[in-house]
Protein backbone atom coordinates (compact mmCIF):
# COMPACT_ATOMS: atom_id res chain seq x y z
CA UNK A 1 0.00 0.00 0.00
CA UNK A 2 2.81 1.89 0.60
CA UNK A 3 4.47 1.82 -2.08
CA UNK A 4 1.85 2.22 -4.26
CA UNK A 5 0.88 5.64 -2.97
CA UNK A 6 4.68 6.90 -2.76
CA UNK A 7 4.68 5.72 -6.77
CA UNK A 8 1.18 7.53 -7.61
CA UNK A 9 2.12 11.22 -5.91
CA UNK A 10 5.66 10.36 -8.17
CA UNK A 11 3.67 9.80 -11.44
CA UNK A 12 1.56 13.28 -10.36
CA UNK A 13 5.07 14.90 -9.96
CA UNK A 14 5.91 13.96 -13.11
CA UNK A 15 2.75 15.01 -14.81
CA UNK A 16 3.26 18.34 -12.90
CA UNK A 17 6.46 18.65 -13.96
CA UNK A 18 5.75 17.81 -18.14
CA UNK A 19 2.91 19.96 -17.81
CA UNK A 20 4.74 23.18 -16.33
CA UNK A 21 7.34 22.34 -18.84
CA UNK A 22 4.87 21.96 -21.81
CA UNK A 23 3.43 25.61 -20.44
CA UNK A 24 6.61 27.56 -20.65
CA UNK A 25 7.80 26.18 -23.94
CA UNK A 26 4.63 26.98 -25.17
CA UNK A 27 5.00 30.63 -23.90
CA UNK A 28 8.70 31.49 -24.63
CA UNK A 29 7.85 30.01 -28.25
CA UNK A 30 4.08 30.99 -29.26
CA UNK A 31 4.72 34.56 -27.30
CA UNK A 32 7.54 35.91 -30.17
CA UNK A 33 5.26 35.22 -33.10
CA UNK A 34 1.86 36.66 -31.52
CA UNK A 35 1.02 40.29 -31.82
CA UNK A 36 -1.74 39.54 -28.44
CA UNK A 37 -2.31 36.73 -26.32
CA UNK A 38 -4.17 34.44 -26.02
CA UNK A 39 -8.25 35.88 -25.39
CA UNK A 40 -8.79 33.79 -22.07
CA UNK A 41 -5.09 35.11 -20.02
CA UNK A 42 -5.98 38.65 -21.78
CA UNK A 43 -8.83 38.57 -20.25
CA UNK A 44 -7.26 37.65 -16.75
CA UNK A 45 -4.55 39.77 -17.09
CA UNK A 46 -7.01 42.61 -17.52
CA UNK A 47 -9.77 41.46 -14.15
CA UNK A 48 -6.12 41.25 -12.21
CA UNK A 49 -5.20 44.64 -13.45
CA UNK A 50 -8.48 45.96 -12.33
CA UNK A 51 -8.30 44.43 -9.20
CA UNK A 52 -4.73 45.54 -8.85
CA UNK A 53 -5.89 49.62 -9.31
CA UNK A 54 -7.28 49.04 -5.71
CA UNK A 55 -3.56 47.97 -3.99
CA UNK A 56 -1.67 50.04 -6.77
CA UNK A 57 -3.37 53.64 -6.59
CA UNK A 58 -3.14 54.26 -3.00
CA UNK A 59 0.58 52.79 -2.46
CA UNK A 60 1.27 54.67 -5.54
CA UNK A 61 0.07 57.76 -4.08
CA UNK A 62 1.91 57.30 -1.08
CA UNK A 63 5.41 57.37 -3.33
CA UNK A 64 3.86 60.57 -5.06
CA UNK A 65 3.46 62.26 -1.47
CA UNK A 66 6.94 61.39 -0.26
CA UNK A 67 8.29 62.27 -3.73
CA UNK A 68 6.77 65.86 -3.50
CA UNK A 69 8.11 66.26 0.10
CA UNK A 70 11.60 65.48 -1.15
CA UNK A 71 11.51 67.82 -4.32
CA UNK A 72 10.07 70.75 -2.18
CA UNK A 73 13.56 70.67 0.57
CA UNK A 74 15.49 70.94 -3.05
CA UNK A 75 13.39 73.25 -4.68
CA UNK A 76 15.21 76.24 -4.03
CA UNK A 77 18.45 75.03 -5.68
CA UNK A 78 17.19 73.37 -8.13
CA UNK A 79 15.19 76.66 -8.76
CA UNK A 80 18.39 79.16 -9.17
CA UNK A 81 20.14 76.41 -11.68
CA UNK A 82 16.89 75.94 -13.96
CA UNK A 83 16.58 80.19 -13.99
CA UNK A 84 20.00 79.75 -15.61
CA UNK A 85 18.75 77.08 -18.46
CA UNK A 86 15.40 78.29 -18.95
CA UNK A 87 16.90 81.81 -21.09
CA UNK A 88 18.72 79.35 -23.28
CA UNK A 89 16.10 76.82 -23.47
CA UNK A 90 13.59 79.61 -24.42
CA UNK A 91 15.51 80.89 -27.46
CA UNK A 92 15.96 77.05 -29.03
CA UNK A 93 12.01 76.19 -28.80
CA UNK A 94 11.84 79.26 -30.71
CA UNK A 95 14.34 77.78 -32.83
CA UNK A 96 13.20 74.23 -32.93
CA UNK A 97 9.79 75.56 -33.77
CA UNK A 98 10.81 77.08 -36.92
CA UNK A 99 13.58 74.59 -37.90
CA UNK A 100 10.27 72.08 -37.40
CA UNK A 101 7.81 74.20 -39.76
CA UNK A 102 10.66 74.44 -42.11
CA UNK A 103 10.83 70.35 -42.45
CA UNK A 104 7.41 70.28 -42.78
CA UNK A 105 7.80 72.48 -46.01
CA UNK A 106 10.34 70.70 -47.77
CA UNK A 107 8.94 67.24 -47.24
CA UNK A 108 6.10 68.10 -48.31
CA UNK A 109 8.15 69.96 -51.54
CA UNK A 110 9.68 66.27 -51.73
CA UNK A 111 6.08 64.86 -51.83
CA UNK A 112 7.50 63.12 -48.87
CA UNK A 113 4.59 61.92 -46.49
CA UNK A 114 5.99 59.93 -43.34
CA UNK A 115 9.78 59.93 -42.38
CA UNK A 116 11.60 58.00 -39.95
CA UNK A 117 11.21 60.64 -37.44
CA UNK A 118 7.45 61.00 -37.19
CA UNK A 119 5.25 59.30 -34.15
CA UNK A 120 2.60 60.19 -31.89
CA UNK A 121 2.46 59.39 -27.81
CA UNK A 122 0.06 57.68 -25.45
CA UNK A 123 0.79 58.52 -21.92
CA UNK A 124 0.66 55.77 -19.61
CA UNK A 125 0.85 55.48 -15.39
CA UNK A 126 3.29 52.69 -13.90
CA UNK A 127 0.52 50.30 -12.88
CA UNK A 128 3.28 48.14 -10.71
CA UNK A 129 6.21 46.55 -11.31
CA UNK A 130 7.00 42.97 -11.71
CA UNK A 131 8.44 41.41 -8.57
CA UNK A 132 9.86 38.42 -10.89
CA UNK A 133 12.74 40.35 -11.41
CA UNK A 134 14.53 38.43 -13.67
CA UNK A 135 11.97 39.56 -16.65
CA UNK A 136 12.53 43.36 -15.69
CA UNK A 137 9.07 43.71 -16.60
CA UNK A 138 6.93 47.08 -15.69
CA UNK A 139 2.86 47.08 -16.35
CA UNK A 140 1.19 50.22 -17.76
CA UNK A 141 -2.57 51.25 -17.83
CA UNK A 142 -3.25 51.84 -20.94
CA UNK A 143 -3.40 48.25 -23.87
CA UNK A 144 -5.13 47.57 -27.14
CA UNK A 145 -8.25 50.08 -26.49
CA UNK A 146 -5.51 53.00 -26.39
CA UNK A 147 -4.13 51.47 -29.28
CA UNK A 148 -0.87 50.11 -27.76
CA UNK A 149 0.47 47.44 -29.98
CA UNK A 150 3.23 45.02 -29.73
CA UNK A 151 7.02 45.85 -29.97
CA UNK A 152 6.27 49.78 -29.51
CA UNK A 153 9.53 51.60 -27.93
CA UNK A 154 8.51 53.47 -24.45
CA UNK A 155 9.99 56.90 -22.84
CA UNK A 156 10.09 57.93 -19.59
CA UNK A 157 11.58 61.55 -18.97
CA UNK A 158 13.85 62.28 -21.82
CA UNK A 159 15.16 58.65 -22.21
CA UNK A 160 14.03 55.51 -24.10
CA UNK A 161 13.27 52.84 -21.45
CA UNK A 162 12.01 49.76 -22.59
CA UNK A 163 9.88 48.36 -25.37
CA UNK A 164 6.32 46.76 -24.92
CA UNK A 165 6.18 43.56 -24.80
CA UNK A 166 2.70 42.23 -24.36
CA UNK A 167 -0.22 44.12 -24.77
CA UNK A 168 -3.42 43.27 -23.19
CA UNK A 169 -6.83 44.57 -23.54
CA UNK A 170 -6.65 47.37 -20.79
CA UNK A 171 -2.96 47.05 -19.44
CA UNK A 172 0.47 46.09 -21.28
CA UNK A 173 4.04 45.13 -20.26
CA UNK A 174 6.81 46.79 -20.99
CA UNK A 175 10.45 45.19 -20.58
CA UNK A 176 12.99 47.67 -19.74
CA UNK A 177 15.88 47.98 -21.38
CA UNK A 178 18.28 46.76 -18.15
CA UNK A 179 17.57 43.27 -18.96
CA UNK A 180 19.84 40.80 -19.94
CA UNK A 181 17.38 38.39 -21.90
CA UNK A 182 18.86 36.51 -24.44
CA UNK A 183 15.54 36.74 -26.16
CA UNK A 184 14.78 40.38 -26.22
CA UNK A 185 13.83 42.56 -29.16
CA UNK A 186 16.78 44.72 -29.50
CA UNK A 187 16.91 48.33 -30.38
CA UNK A 188 19.05 49.42 -33.54
CA UNK A 189 20.66 52.98 -32.24
CA UNK A 190 23.62 55.44 -33.83
CA UNK A 191 25.43 57.83 -32.34
CA UNK A 192 26.16 61.14 -33.58
CA UNK A 193 29.74 61.86 -33.70
CA UNK A 194 31.57 65.33 -32.78
CA UNK A 195 32.35 66.02 -36.71
CA UNK A 196 28.37 64.79 -37.36
CA UNK A 197 28.47 62.02 -38.50
CA UNK A 198 26.90 58.64 -37.67
CA UNK A 199 27.78 55.59 -35.89
CA UNK A 200 25.65 52.48 -36.41
CA UNK A 201 25.05 49.51 -33.88
CA UNK A 202 22.52 47.60 -31.58
CA UNK A 203 21.94 47.92 -28.05
CA UNK A 204 22.67 44.47 -26.65
CA UNK A 205 22.36 44.41 -23.17
CA UNK A 206 22.90 46.20 -19.90
CA UNK A 207 25.74 46.04 -17.33
CA UNK A 208 24.48 46.20 -13.97
CA UNK A 209 27.90 46.80 -12.31
CA UNK A 210 28.32 49.98 -14.06
CA UNK A 211 24.67 50.85 -14.87
CA UNK A 212 25.60 51.42 -17.96
CA UNK A 213 23.71 50.55 -21.47
CA UNK A 214 25.77 48.20 -23.69
CA UNK A 215 25.92 49.46 -27.58
CA UNK A 216 28.13 46.74 -29.96
CA UNK A 217 28.49 46.25 -33.24
CA UNK A 218 29.72 49.79 -34.38
CA UNK A 219 32.53 49.95 -36.90
CA UNK A 220 35.96 49.74 -35.28
CA UNK A 221 37.34 52.64 -36.77
CA UNK A 222 34.36 55.02 -35.88
CA UNK A 223 35.39 58.21 -34.42
CA UNK A 224 33.48 57.85 -31.02
CA UNK A 225 34.25 60.05 -28.63
CA UNK A 226 32.93 60.06 -24.71
CA UNK A 227 30.17 62.67 -24.18
CA UNK A 228 28.88 61.82 -27.75
CA UNK A 229 24.51 61.27 -27.49
CA UNK A 230 23.25 58.24 -28.72
CA UNK A 231 19.82 57.66 -30.05
CA UNK A 232 17.64 54.99 -32.06
CA UNK A 233 18.14 54.76 -35.78
CA UNK A 234 15.05 53.89 -36.72
CA UNK A 235 16.29 51.17 -38.55
CA UNK A 236 14.19 47.99 -38.59
CA UNK A 237 10.76 47.64 -36.67
CA UNK A 238 8.33 49.94 -35.24
CA UNK A 239 10.73 52.15 -33.72
CA UNK A 240 11.36 55.94 -35.21
CA UNK A 241 14.68 57.37 -35.00
CA UNK A 242 15.78 59.96 -33.00
CA UNK A 243 14.62 58.78 -30.01
CA UNK A 244 17.52 59.19 -27.24
CA UNK A 245 18.82 57.14 -25.10
CA UNK A 246 21.64 58.40 -23.10
CA UNK A 247 25.32 59.62 -23.63
CA UNK A 248 28.62 57.80 -24.31
CA UNK A 249 30.71 57.03 -21.38
CA UNK A 250 33.33 54.49 -21.82
CA UNK A 251 34.65 52.72 -25.47
CA UNK A 252 36.48 49.69 -25.93
CA UNK A 253 37.01 46.76 -28.65
CA UNK A 254 34.46 43.95 -27.65
CA UNK A 255 35.81 40.50 -27.10
CA UNK A 256 36.60 39.32 -30.79
CA UNK A 257 38.09 42.76 -30.98
CA UNK A 258 36.55 43.21 -34.55
CA UNK A 259 33.97 45.93 -33.59
CA UNK A 260 33.32 48.63 -30.86
CA UNK A 261 31.54 48.29 -27.75
CA UNK A 262 30.19 51.07 -26.17
CA UNK A 263 28.92 51.80 -22.52
CA UNK A 264 25.88 54.33 -23.02
CA UNK A 265 25.24 56.32 -19.49
CA UNK A 266 21.53 56.05 -19.37
CA UNK A 267 19.30 59.38 -20.03
CA UNK A 268 16.17 58.62 -17.81
CA UNK A 269 16.90 57.12 -13.90
CA UNK A 270 15.82 53.41 -15.14
CA UNK A 271 14.70 52.96 -11.42
CA UNK A 272 12.96 55.60 -10.60
CA UNK A 273 9.77 56.84 -12.79
CA UNK A 274 6.19 57.12 -12.60
CA UNK A 275 5.01 57.96 -15.67
CA UNK A 276 5.66 56.54 -19.27
CA UNK A 277 5.07 57.85 -23.22
CA UNK A 278 4.71 55.04 -25.73
CA UNK A 279 6.02 56.02 -28.91
CA UNK A 280 3.68 55.29 -31.74
CA UNK A 281 5.82 55.42 -35.47
CA UNK A 282 3.71 56.75 -38.09
CA UNK A 283 5.50 55.43 -41.14
CA UNK A 284 4.99 51.35 -41.47
CA UNK A 285 7.32 48.68 -40.61
CA UNK A 286 8.09 45.81 -42.75
CA UNK B 1 -16.60 28.71 9.96
CA UNK B 2 -15.33 26.47 7.60
CA UNK B 3 -16.52 28.64 4.34
CA UNK B 4 -15.13 31.95 6.02
CA UNK B 5 -11.04 30.00 5.44
CA UNK B 6 -12.51 29.19 1.80
CA UNK B 7 -13.07 32.97 0.80
CA UNK B 8 -10.71 34.92 2.81
CA UNK B 9 -7.75 32.96 2.43
CA UNK B 10 -7.65 33.11 -1.29
CA UNK B 11 -8.30 37.25 -0.98
CA UNK B 12 -5.32 37.30 1.71
CA UNK B 13 -3.04 36.22 -0.73
CA UNK B 14 -4.23 37.28 -3.52
CA UNK B 15 -3.92 40.63 -2.25
CA UNK B 16 0.04 39.52 -0.35
CA UNK B 17 0.48 39.07 -5.16
CA UNK B 18 -0.98 42.69 -5.70
CA UNK B 19 1.16 43.83 -2.67
CA UNK B 20 4.87 42.43 -4.29
CA UNK B 21 4.25 44.06 -7.13
CA UNK B 22 3.23 47.55 -5.38
CA UNK B 23 6.56 47.29 -2.69
CA UNK B 24 8.47 46.53 -5.88
CA UNK B 25 6.84 49.91 -7.52
CA UNK B 26 7.23 51.76 -4.68
CA UNK B 27 10.63 50.53 -3.53
CA UNK B 28 12.25 50.24 -6.99
CA UNK B 29 15.69 52.05 -6.62
CA UNK B 30 16.45 50.03 -3.38
CA UNK B 31 14.98 46.93 -4.04
CA UNK B 32 16.80 47.23 -7.65
CA UNK B 33 20.20 48.53 -6.99
CA UNK B 34 22.32 47.04 -9.80
CA UNK B 35 23.45 44.95 -9.28
CA UNK B 36 21.90 43.76 -6.25
CA UNK B 37 18.32 42.76 -6.56
CA UNK B 38 15.84 41.76 -3.91
CA UNK B 39 12.89 39.86 -5.06
CA UNK B 40 9.95 40.63 -2.63
CA UNK B 41 7.96 37.42 -1.92
CA UNK B 42 4.95 38.57 0.24
CA UNK B 43 3.04 35.59 -1.24
CA UNK B 44 5.24 33.06 -0.13
CA UNK B 45 4.97 34.36 3.11
CA UNK B 46 1.49 33.70 3.17
CA UNK B 47 1.09 30.61 1.76
CA UNK B 48 3.97 29.17 4.24
CA UNK B 49 1.65 30.55 6.86
CA UNK B 50 -1.17 29.56 5.94
CA UNK B 51 -0.15 25.78 5.43
CA UNK B 52 1.39 25.65 8.92
CA UNK B 53 -1.64 27.39 10.68
CA UNK B 54 -4.67 26.20 8.54
CA UNK B 55 -4.15 22.73 7.96
CA UNK B 56 -7.51 21.87 7.31
CA UNK B 57 -7.74 24.74 4.61
CA UNK B 58 -9.46 22.61 1.65
CA UNK B 59 -8.02 23.08 -2.17
CA UNK B 60 -4.92 24.64 -0.82
CA UNK B 61 -3.20 23.19 -3.35
CA UNK B 62 -5.42 24.37 -5.68
CA UNK B 63 -5.35 28.12 -4.61
CA UNK B 64 -1.82 27.82 -4.78
CA UNK B 65 -1.95 26.55 -8.73
CA UNK B 66 -4.39 29.38 -9.25
CA UNK B 67 -2.39 32.16 -7.64
CA UNK B 68 0.70 31.16 -9.37
CA UNK B 69 -0.97 31.22 -12.98
CA UNK B 70 -2.46 34.84 -12.12
CA UNK B 71 1.06 35.51 -10.90
CA UNK B 72 2.85 33.89 -13.72
CA UNK B 73 0.01 35.36 -16.47
CA UNK B 74 0.36 39.18 -15.00
CA UNK B 75 3.47 39.45 -13.83
CA UNK B 76 5.73 37.47 -16.36
CA UNK B 77 3.50 36.67 -19.31
CA UNK B 78 5.53 32.88 -19.07
CA UNK B 79 2.87 30.04 -17.55
CA UNK B 80 4.43 27.17 -15.63
CA UNK B 81 7.25 28.65 -13.51
CA UNK B 82 5.15 29.94 -10.51
CA UNK B 83 1.68 27.96 -11.70
CA UNK B 84 4.36 24.65 -10.45
CA UNK B 85 6.31 26.00 -7.43
CA UNK B 86 3.59 27.65 -5.42
CA UNK B 87 1.84 24.06 -5.35
CA UNK B 88 5.46 22.45 -4.69
CA UNK B 89 5.67 24.98 -1.73
CA UNK B 90 2.46 24.51 0.02
CA UNK B 91 3.22 20.51 -0.84
CA UNK B 92 6.22 20.34 0.89
CA UNK B 93 5.46 22.73 3.78
CA UNK B 94 2.67 20.78 4.26
CA UNK B 95 4.52 17.19 4.32
CA UNK B 96 7.18 19.01 6.85
CA UNK B 97 5.34 20.46 9.33
CA UNK B 98 4.25 17.86 11.65
CA UNK B 99 7.75 17.53 12.70
CA UNK B 100 8.09 20.73 13.86
CA UNK B 101 6.06 22.95 16.84
CA UNK B 102 5.21 26.14 15.19
CA UNK B 103 7.45 28.41 16.55
CA UNK B 104 8.99 31.64 15.05
CA UNK B 105 12.04 30.48 14.92
CA UNK B 106 11.19 27.10 13.32
CA UNK B 107 8.59 28.48 11.09
CA UNK B 108 11.22 31.13 9.86
CA UNK B 109 14.08 28.96 9.42
CA UNK B 110 11.56 26.57 7.01
CA UNK B 111 10.36 29.76 5.02
CA UNK B 112 13.73 30.96 4.50
CA UNK B 113 15.06 27.22 2.96
CA UNK B 114 11.71 26.99 0.83
CA UNK B 115 12.57 30.87 -0.47
CA UNK B 116 15.89 29.44 -1.30
CA UNK B 117 14.57 26.43 -3.10
CA UNK B 118 12.32 28.30 -4.88
CA UNK B 119 14.28 30.85 -5.88
CA UNK B 120 16.78 28.61 -7.42
CA UNK B 121 14.47 26.85 -9.17
CA UNK B 122 13.01 29.89 -10.65
CA UNK B 123 16.71 31.15 -11.47
CA UNK B 124 16.96 27.77 -13.14
CA UNK B 125 14.04 28.09 -15.57
CA UNK B 126 14.63 31.41 -16.54
CA UNK B 127 18.23 30.67 -17.21
CA UNK B 128 16.92 27.70 -18.92
CA UNK B 129 14.40 29.37 -21.09
CA UNK B 130 17.48 31.94 -21.34
CA UNK B 131 15.66 34.97 -20.32
CA UNK B 132 18.75 35.89 -18.33
CA UNK B 133 22.54 35.68 -19.07
CA UNK B 134 23.20 36.00 -14.84
CA UNK B 135 25.60 32.97 -13.61
CA UNK B 136 25.49 31.08 -10.41
CA UNK B 137 28.20 32.91 -9.38
CA UNK B 138 26.58 35.99 -9.89
CA UNK B 139 22.55 34.69 -8.83
CA UNK B 140 24.22 33.43 -5.42
CA UNK B 141 25.35 36.89 -3.93
CA UNK B 142 23.74 39.32 -6.17
CA UNK B 143 20.30 38.17 -6.09
CA UNK B 144 19.83 35.08 -3.54
CA UNK B 145 21.19 36.58 -0.85
CA UNK B 146 19.84 40.19 -0.99
CA UNK B 147 16.29 38.45 -1.31
CA UNK B 148 16.44 36.37 2.02
CA UNK B 149 17.78 39.02 3.66
CA UNK B 150 14.88 41.08 2.51
CA UNK B 151 12.53 38.60 3.18
CA UNK B 152 13.63 38.10 6.44
CA UNK B 153 12.75 41.41 7.54
CA UNK B 154 9.29 40.86 5.97
CA UNK B 155 8.93 37.69 8.23
CA UNK B 156 9.71 39.30 11.50
CA UNK B 157 7.70 42.46 10.92
CA UNK B 158 4.75 40.30 9.50
CA UNK B 159 4.96 36.89 11.27
CA UNK B 160 3.00 38.03 14.47
CA UNK B 161 0.00 39.72 13.08
CA UNK B 162 -0.75 37.14 9.83
CA UNK B 163 0.02 34.30 12.42
CA UNK B 164 -3.04 36.21 14.55
CA UNK B 165 -5.12 37.05 11.59
CA UNK B 166 -5.13 33.45 10.52
CA UNK B 167 -5.43 31.92 14.01
CA UNK B 168 -8.70 34.40 13.66
CA UNK B 169 -9.86 33.23 10.52
CA UNK B 170 -9.29 29.32 11.36
CA UNK B 171 -11.44 29.81 14.36
CA UNK B 172 -8.49 28.89 17.42
CA UNK B 173 -7.76 31.39 19.73
CA UNK B 174 -3.69 31.51 21.25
Amino acid sequence: MQKFFSNRKLIIVMIAIIISMGLMAYSVTVRNNRKTPPLVQQFGNDVVGVLDHVVAVPTNGIKDGFTSVGTLINTYQENAQLKTQVDDLAQTKIQNQTLQHENKELKKQLKLNKTLTDYSQISAAVLTRSPASWQNYVIINRGQINGIKKDMPVMAGSGLIGRVVEVNKTNSKVQLISTDSQTSNRFAAEITTKNGGTVNGVISGYNGRTRQITMTQLNSNAKVAKGDTVETSGLGGLTPRGLFIGKVNSIKHDDYGLALSVGIEPATNLNNFTVVTVINRQIKGD
Amino acid sequence: MRSKIQIWVPVLLFGLMLFDGSLSTIFTSHFYNYPDVMISRLVLLGLVLVSFFLPDMKHLLLWAFIIGLFYDSFYTGILGVYTFLFPLIVYLTRQIRVYFTPTAIAIGAIYLIELTILESFVYGMNRFMGLTTATLANFIPDVLGPTLLLNLVYFVILYFPLRQLLLKLGGTTV
